[in-house]
């Protein structure tokens, strides 16, 4: 996970337009941020840090996320799947990243995992689960095998 | 990112700022999407739309803000 995301510039899928909705979306999170940001401001002193500024912008951007309607562990997931995301050019699920996700919870169990790593083991367990609960992955030969067989004795039936 | 401030804002300023930024945004989408839907291709926005919208919703902000800025947390997006 050394590699690092292509600018949005290059990505090929890049469209020229937005959809009305996630204009609307976009406009109401950002003036939400920007509420939850001027509340973080007051509680620093005069002269604050870059560092905590950038704490409070953390905390604007979460609680902005839970204004939206998103549950706290949603959040952190999300984000965790961000960073993954970011590091990665591309994040199909891998022993690599399965690896990675033992070793952070090795780590949890032992209670040296930082905030960071905390948030990478969420968004490799949401990138886990995305991956497992992906079609590829379910035993849909299987469930369409019985599906048609199904059908089959439907309209057997039906013709008798 | 960080420029030397020696001078500190009322917060209601600031909220004020906020709110307006968000009427104006809201005002222009609107209108340009009225604008859009009375044209040829009524699904489509685009920058001349916005560009008309923003002329009128400048008049509308400035009767705003003469009517004073946000006074409560009424005003927040949902």
């Amino acid at each position: 996970m050394t590699t690092t995301k292509p600018h949005e510039s290059e990505q090929p899928e890049s469209r020229e337009e937005i959809s009305g909705a996630a204009d609307f979306w976009i406009r109401t999170f950002v003036t939400q941020f920007e509420r939850h940001a001027l509340e973080a401001s007051r509680e620093l002193p005069p002269d604050a840090s870059a560092p905590e500024l950038q704490a409070a912008t953390a905390r604007a951007i979460l609680a902005t996320f839970l204004d939206s309607g998103m549950e706290f562990e949603s959040a952190m997931e999300l984000l965790g799947q961000a960073a993954v995301d970011w590091r990665s050019v591309d994040v199909p699920w891998s022993d690599a990243l399965n690896q990675r996700r033992f070793e952070l919870i090795d780590k949890e169990i032992q209670g040296s995992l930082t905030p960071a790593e905390n948030i990478e083991l969420a968004g490799l367990t949401k990138s886990m689960r995305d991956h497992v609960e992906s079609e590829t992955n379910l035993p849909m030969k299987g469930a369409r095998a019985l599906h048609r067989n199904l059908l089959q004795l439907k309209s057997a039936g039906e013709s008798e | 990112m960080r420029e030397k401030a020696d001078f500190r804002i009322d917060v209601g300023a600031a909220k004020a700022l906020i709110y307006w930024k968000s009427l104006f945004a809201d005002e222009v989408a609107a209108r340009a999407r009225r604008l859009a839907a009375e044209s040829s291709q009524p699904e489509h926005v685009t920058l001349s739309h916005y560009q008309q919208a923003a002329q009128i919703a400048v008049r509308s902000l400035s009767a705003a803000i003469l009517d004073g800025g946000p006074s409560s947390d009424d005003h927040k997006a949902a």
